[in-house]
């Protein structure tokens, strides 16, 4: 079918709907490739020359040597002949020497650069034009950039942040007389030999960044961004790509962001941004001061460059202990000012303990109440173990839980020296479960000995013995239980610092048990008489449901096993038809079981010499049919007979239709099925030729579904 | 609104005219209708229905219901006001056709077949079998989504090569073009150039300069056809890349 061919550049298989025949991925690769930031020319169009033609065009200077290349221009080493100083010299935009709009720009640049006077900067001497070039003199600095020193070796976070603070007052210097660098990136950064940082090429990126004529003012258009995007990518801020015109000093603390994030870690951020103190050990709140400045809303960022110097110094001076221990000491000073500076509170253990012993009582009553509904019906078993399970994973564990934290509670309370109350609770916590499980011992041993000893006595002697047995050792627990509780009591309360009058204490204490034990009696019946009522209602609702899904189950088996023929349309079947062309297609049989349908009838064509005549069925919700060869059959002009065979049978209205060879859509059409299914098209709506009386007919005839 | 949509996308028919397919026309003449704003409609339905009609038919659907669909999603798109609803701030043509189409799927179509089973409206042509063979001939691994992204890419490949070819169609010169076009997919170091200068009958600079000029163009017409549909400020560069992702998949 299609001459297959392969790429003669990357061997893939080339398809017939190849662009002009060529390779979709390698079109693709060349729109990939980087495009050059300032120039539309590459860099490496134009060698440097060498310093013999330059020194000409600058008789005050002794050129020295080439000492590289930047996105911007040349620079050359040099020597100030009347002062004897070096000097750097920088000569770019060989191509705009005549425009004088440029010449006055450049001149406001170097000039307000000129008045830049700070340690941390490279001081630009002098500017102006000469032998076709625009040219820079400035401070010479004896050592590297910071790329190169990335390069040889990674910072530790102390250098890191040694370097930051300079930084910070060289950008704050200049954002406080309105100038922007707008390229900040380690090429830019450079360190001496006595390890001062200074930021050199200010404003350059400003001064050249309008290179293409335009002003700032005209809005960023597809044409031009690609031509003069100022800024590295990946060092420059979001809003220096997509908003040019609303740059200002805080795309430079992004880029300082970036440069600090690259120290640290050796990585530039990416996507998503992980926080450096995941790549590297250092302390985690140098995370947010990275991190907020590379926010990608200015607004969000720091707004002075000498704020992220004090932060960073900040964590400097108090640097020292280990980042986890500054960690705890922060958390543990919440939680002390906290309990100085809050008025005396409950103690939320306490109220948990409590919570939990509740909830553990509940479950007991819950799986007594199942255990009790299993026996009387043998209803479904599943519905119950739901209801069970979160009960019995929540409240039996509280068995155990409940007394701890209890325990705790008491002990929080006794440490907080006042700031903490509810002794009572928390004792109640601690003893409930315990005091049970003794109970239920105590009980259990007197029915066991009351069995053992009178064996063989008679049943009234017996029963009379039990419940003697039983009184007798619910009292003998009680007391035990009272006794307990007044020892714990009272060791708790021994060492308590603030004297309370002990007339109030046990009031306290007894009205705060009396309603604990209420509520544990009442919410637990109330839940359970609830949930009786659901296990009741409940299967009723599935099975009812269930019932109905199998009539209409039944119902549509009988409809698809009957062997349909095809009598009177008016009667049996719903023949929607559509022949606006004299066109006529006629069904003499259907046969159709879960599997196929077959269909069977006569066509007259009329208004083409020829067509396609086929057989689909289309469901209303959207079920794919792939095509079969006998599905459709070619038909010329004239009439004929036609059996159509579609073998995937599923509920939909199914309908002849006749197609143009070629494509098309159809142009006679007739629709047929059982009065169920047009019943079921007619719900949805699907029929705007039927009228409420059809719908009514059919209804009164009986059909439902 | 009857819309001819014979198989003007693919390479081997000629070029005709190409619309401006401006979006951001589009969506600035959102709350009035205009004829701008109609015939860039048109015009993008035009451009792009290939994709369209292969995400549906990755859906499921037969060649017939397909081509219907398309069919119909395009008349609706020119009907209906459906522009409210595009979010003003991330506006792209590709993805607010994508979501409409399977909005269209999910509810409108079923009601527009049923008028149109309810007869006598005008059927349109449709090159069926231009566009089967050609999704026959597509990768069967992808999910619709990525079959509509990846025929994306592919139609604006296809409408940057067409647009170049037009260029060079009206200066004059379509056989420069021709024997220029291979240049696009070489690396830099491998392009003979001393061949090309033989078959353009010009000298090696001025081929050098002419393969040069021919890639410049390439990408900066395959950006303008992607901003196009952008809305103004969209991140360019983040669509080209999820299209050149997407057309890596196959």
């Amino acid at each position: 079918m299609s001459n297959e061919s392969k790429c003669p550049q990357c061997g893939a298989l080339l398809k017939e709907d190849a662009p002009a025949g060529l390779c979709p991925h390698c079109l693709m690769a060349l729109n990939l490739k980087t495009e050059t930031v300032f120039t539309d020319d590459p860099p490496a169009a134009q060698p440097p020359l060498p310093p013999e033609q330059i020194a000409p065009h600058f008789p005050q200077l002794e050129i020295l040597e080439f000492l590289g290349r930047g996105g911007m221009g040349v620079v050359y080493k040099a020597q100030q002949k009347a002062l004897n100083r070096l000097v750097a010299l920088k000569l770019l935009a060989p191509e705009r020497v005549n425009d004088a709009k440029f010449a006055e720009r450049f001149t406001r640049e170097a000039q307000a650069l000129a008045a830049l006077s700070h340690p941390n900067i490279v001081t630009i001497y002098d500017f102006g034009q000469a032998g076709g070039f625009y040219y820079l003199l400035m401070e010479f600095v004896d050592g590297l950039n910071l790329r190169q020193l990335l390069r040889t070796r990674k910072f530790t976070p102390e250098e890191a942040l040694s370097i930051v603070p300079p930084l910070c007052d060289a950008l704050q210097f200049a954002h406080d007389r309105g100038i922007v660098h707008r390229d900040i990136k380690p090429e830019n950064l450079l360190l001496d030999k006595a390890g001062r940082v200074k930021v050199a090429d200010f404003g350059i990126a400003k001064m050249l960044g309008t290179m293409n004529g335009h002003t700032d003012s005209e809005p960023a258009s597809p044409e031009n961004t690609t031509q003069s995007t100022v800024g590295t990518p990946g060092y420059s801020a979001p809003e220096q790509k997509t908003d040019p015109s609303r740059v200002d000093s805080r795309a430079d603390i992004y880029s300082l962001g970036v440069v600090f994030y690259e120290m640290l870690t050796g990585e530039l951020p990416g996507k998503p941004l992980e926080p450096p103190s995941r790549k590297v050990h250092i302390d985690v709140r140098l995370d947010e001061v990275v991190l907020r400045a590379l926010e990608r809303k200015p607004e969000l960022r720091y707004q002075q460059a000498s704020e992220v110097k004090t932060c960073v110094e900040t964590i400097v001076g108090s640097s020292g202990r280990e980042s986890a221990q500054i960690e705890m000491g922060k958390s543990e000073s919440r939680l002390t000012s906290s309990a100085t500076h809050q008025s005396p509170r409950f103690s939320r253990t306490a109220i948990m303990g409590v919570c939990w012993a509740a909830l553990s009582a509940l479950s007991a009553i819950v799986m007594f109440v199942a255990a009790l509904w299993r026996h009387g019906k043998h209803s479904e078993p599943a519905t119950i173990v739901l209801l069970l399970t979160p009960f019995l994973l929540l409240g039996l564990p509280g068995i155990l839980g409940t007394p701890v934290l209890g325990w705790i509670a008491v002990s929080q309370i006794r440490r907080s020296a006042g700031k903490l109350y509810g002794m009572g609770l928390a004792v109640f916590d601690s003893l409930l479960f315990p005091l049970l499980v003794l109970n239920f011992l105590i009980w259990y041993l007197c029915i066991v000995f009351m069995l053992v000893f009178r064996n063989g006595s008679d049943a009234s002697g017996r029963i009379q013995f039990a419940t003697g047995a039983l009184i007798v050792s619910v009292i003998v627990s009680a007391l035990i239980d009272w006794f307990i509780i007044r020892a714990v009591w009272c060791a708790v309360n021994k060492t308590v610092a603030i004297p309370a009058p002990p007339v109030q204490k046990p009031d306290h204490f007894w009205r705060w048990f009396a309603v604990v034990v209420l509520a544990m009696i009442s919410i637990p019946i109330l839940i359970s008489i609830f949930g009786l009522l659901a296990a009741i209602a409940i299967p009723n609702f599935v099975k009812a449901r269930q019932q109905a899904q199998e009539n209409a189950r039944h119902a549509a088996a009988i409809l698809v096993g009957q062997n349909i023929s095809f009598g009177s349309t008016t009667n049996f079947y719903v023949g929607q038809t559509n022949f606006p062309n004299g066109d006529v297609i006629e069904i003499t049989s259907v046969v159709r079981n879960e599997t196929q349908m077959v269909v069977k009838g006569r066509y007259n064509l009329v208004s083409h010499e020829n067509a396609q005549l086929a057989l689909y069925i289309s469901s209303t919700n959207n079920s794919s049919s792939p095509d079969d060869p006998e599905q459709s059959m070619q038909i010329s002009k004239g009439s004929g007979d036609f059996e159509l065979i579609h073998s995937h049978v599923f509920p939909g209205l199914p309908h002849v239709n006749m197609y143009p060879m070629g494509g098309g859509g159809p142009f006679a059409e007739l629709y047929f099925g059982t009065k169920a299914e047009a019943l079921e098209e007619n719900k949805l709506n699907l029929n705007p030729k039927w009228t409420d009386e059809d719908a009514a007919q059919l209804a009164k005839e009986g059909w439902q579904l | 609104m009857p819309i001819s949509m014979s198989g003007q996308s693919s390479s081997s028919a000629a070029p005709g005219i190409f619309p401006n397919t401006r979006w951001s026309v589009v969506l600035a003449a959102r709350q009035r209708s205009s004829p701008e704003s109609a015939a860039a409609l048109e015009a993008i339905c035009r451009a792009y229905w290939y994709p369209l009609y292969a995400y549906v038919r990755r859906c499921g659907q037969s060649p017939h219901d397909a081509q219907d669909l398309t069919q119909g999603f395009c008349c609706r798109l020119l009907e209906k006001n459906w522009l409210d609803s595009v979010d003003r701030e991330k506006g792209k043509l590709r993805t607010f056709l994508i979501v409409a189409l399977k909005n269209f799927m999910g509810k409108e179509w079923r009601r527009a077949s049923a008028q149109r089973r309810g007869g006598g409206q005008a059927h349109v042509q449709f090159d069926t079998a231009f566009a089967e063979s050609r999704y026959a001939s597509d990768s069967h691994a992808l999910a619709p989504d990525e079959i509509f992204d990846q025929q994306w890419a592919l139609t604006l490949l296809d409408l940057t090569v067409n647009r170049l070819r037009a260029e060079f169609a009206d200066a004059a010169k379509p056989g420069d073009f021709e024997a220029l076009k291979g240049s696009l997919l070489a690396g830099r170091g491998t392009i003979d150039y001393a061949a090309m200068a033989k078959q353009l009958e010009v000298n090696e600079g001025a081929a050098r300069a002419a393969v040069h000029r021919l890639r410049k163009r390439f990408r900066e017409i395959y950006r303008q056809e992607i901003s196009q549909t952008l809305a103004e400020g969209a991140d360019l560069e983040a669509e080209l890349r999820h299209l050149a992702a997407a057309l890596a998949r196959d």
